[in-house]
């Protein structure tokens, strides 16, 4: 049986607090200087590079910060074979650097040997889920590790769904023991797409199974909402996360921003907002766990 | 749930392999038969929604070429380079997990693939910011130094063999690449292109972390293909004799090789015989 695969008992990643996405763009202020961040989220891709200065960097970094892997190419709803060399090279990175946890999206990205670098959105129907669960369970095997797998945005969905994406998430979560990396935005991106209620998705999850809330800006396209994280939390995703929080308490919290990267000291400052939405909404008995 | 459990209409609907060949099939511009198992948005029709699919899979593989290749973009300008790099990925759609490898084969279908034809120094240009993108994360590998050298007996030198820094690739270009790069390097003009009258012999490494490249004499560039073949130290001064001034020739490789190990170019090699950073080549 899978260590991991069908025990919802692993243990649960403890509380990092308020950390960011680490980028390059940001290496020097944050080695050079003390940021007020308690950890830092990292695209394993980025360093899942033969050698230089990334992994050197990376080094220095996590001598004096915890970390949470978070990668964009498992596919782990592809119906394409699982790629055994990624995940050896993803178990090495995680092996050397010994992340909190590890985490990918809920989503596939390409099939017949393609990648599309894109999370594409999947069919909530029994069969992915069946799929999905079967290769989550081989994931953490090969792994050793728990995986946390985080809700994407999506704008389609399909006609034949059985389930609804929280109905689908909360299921996976129950069979396979993996974790959940709620993505506030992304739950506030789909919805308006899709014309559901956010607040429904989020308090259709279970409440012990968020290990990390994702927060990040996007651009509204008046009929549709485009997830470019390119920009300030919008305050419609900051009244979600004010939402979220008094669902699932303290939960370990990154700002993500993926382009028009603003200096260290700015996302530091956004940070602080979730800093104060916590603060006021979850009891300080509450925060310290 | 919705779905009480039992799927619904199974022979009707996809399953979940032919929907996601559908679904790529249409976000790779092909067909878009997987509409029919969309629904449309709430306020946008699913044409709209798709959309989004499909133009931020070009778009983002673009933007990947455009920072693996910044300086190539530069000389193209936008539009000639958006265009190139369309017709590239379409050519070559990726292959690989990580999207840091998405431009591997630019190069080579800037030389021989791209319709129209690509002006020869593209495919030049390509070619070096590839090999410094490729030096930049090369595997590690300690240095071979003066010191772990002067610790060898003279009568093993003539046996002893180098192995270049895991990070070291060779070039040879046949235009005025390397002006045109370091031009735009420096955000300046960039020389109009011209054929040179010898092949310009590039050298591409990471030196302190960082990716570098400087221009090889003949001399330099012959040595330095043969020390990666494994050709030792007493071959090289052979072979350098025959190149120019014999008398000096053992002079000017030891000169060369004292370059290489100041630059860090060498790495240092395991090797059971003394001493144990120098491999000693038997034949």
């Amino acid at each position: 049986m899978s260590r991991f695969g069908q025990s919802p008992a692993s243990e649960r990643p403890r509380y990092l607090g308020f950390g960011l996405g680490l980028r390059p763009q940001h290496y020097a202020d944050v080695l050079d200087g003390d940021p007020d961040v308690e950890w830092f989220e990292v695209i394993s891709e980025n360093y899942l590079v033969p050698g230089g200065q990334p992994l050197k960097i990376l080094e220095r970094i996590r001598a004096r910060y915890p970390i949470v892997l978070h990668g964009v190419s498992m596919s782990i709803a592809s119906t394409a074979p699982l790629d055994r060399d990624y995940l050896a090279q993803l178990t090495a990175l995680a092996d050397r650097f010994e992340p909190e946890f590890v985490s990918d999206h809920l989503c596939w990205t390409g099939v017949h040997g393609i990648n599309l670098h894109d999370l594409l959105p999947v069919p909530y129907t029994y069969e992915a889920l069946d799929h999905v669960a079967s290769r989550v369970a081989r994931v953490q095997d090969a792994l050793g590790r728990p995986l946390a797998l985080e809700n994407v945005s999506s704008y389609v969905e399909y006609t034949h769904a059985d389930m609804t994406e929280w109905e689908f998430l909360a299921e996976l979560t129950r069979r396979t023991g993996c974790w959940l990396v709620l993505d506030v935005n992304n739950v506030f991106v789909s919805a308006f797409n899709h014309g559901w209620d956010a607040r429904t998705f989020i308090d259709a999850i279970p409440r012990d199974r968020v290990v990390q809330f994702h927060l990040a800006g996007h651009e509204h396209a008046t009929t549709h909402i485009i997830d470019t994280h390119d920009a300030l939390v919008p305050d419609e995703v900051w009244d979600l996360y004010a939402h979220a929080v008094v669902r699932f308490g303290p939960v370990s919290t990154i700002i993500e921003r993926d382009d028009d990267i603003p200096p260290l000291a700015d996302m530091v400052a956004e940070l602080g907002i979730a800093r104060r939405i916590v603060a006021e909404k979850v009891p300080v008995r509450a925060r310290v766990s | 749930m919705t779905g009480g459990g039992q799927r619904q209409g199974r022979t009707e609907r996809p399953t979940l392999a032919e929907l996601q060949q559908a679904f790529q099939a249409a976000v790779l511009g092909t067909e878009d038969a997987v509409l029919s198992h969309l629904r449309a948005g709430a306020r946008a029709g699913r044409e709209t929604l798709f959309g989004v699919y499909r133009s931020a899979y070009a778009g983002r593989l673009v933007g990947v070429l455009r920072s693996e290749y910044p300086h190539l973009a530069a000389y193209l300008g936008d539009g000639a380079f958006d265009r190139m790099a369309r017709g590239y990925i379409t050519a070559h759609p990726s292959q690989h997990p990580n999207a840091r490898w998405v431009g591997n084969r630019l190069p080579e279908y800037l030389a021989d693939e791209c319709v129209p034809r690509a002006h020869p120094e593209f495919a030049e240009l390509a070619a070096l910011e590839r090999a410094l993108a490729n030096a930049f994360d090369a595997s590690d590998s300690p240095l071979l130094t003066l010191q772990d050298l002067a610790d060898v007996p003279p009568e093993r030198w003539s046996d002893l063999a180098f192995r270049p820094h895991p990070s070291a690739a060779r070039l040879d270009e046949a235009h005025n690449t390397l002006a045109i790069w370091s031009a735009l390097k420096e955000d300046a003009t960039p020389p109009p292109p011209c054929r040179e009258a010898d092949i310009v012999h590039l050298l591409v490494w990471r030196r302190d972390g960082r990716a570098t490249v400087r221009r090889l004499g003949p001399e330099e560039a012959m040595l330095w293909d043969e020390a990666a073949r494994g050709v030792p130290f007493g071959r090289l001064c052979e072979l350098a004799a025959v190149f120019d001034d014999p008398d000096k020739a053992p002079v000017r490789v030891a000169g060369t090789l004292r370059g290489w190990l100041e630059s860090g170019l060498v790495t240092k090699t395991a090797s059971a015989a003394e001493p144990a950073t120098v491999r000693v080549t038997t034949g």
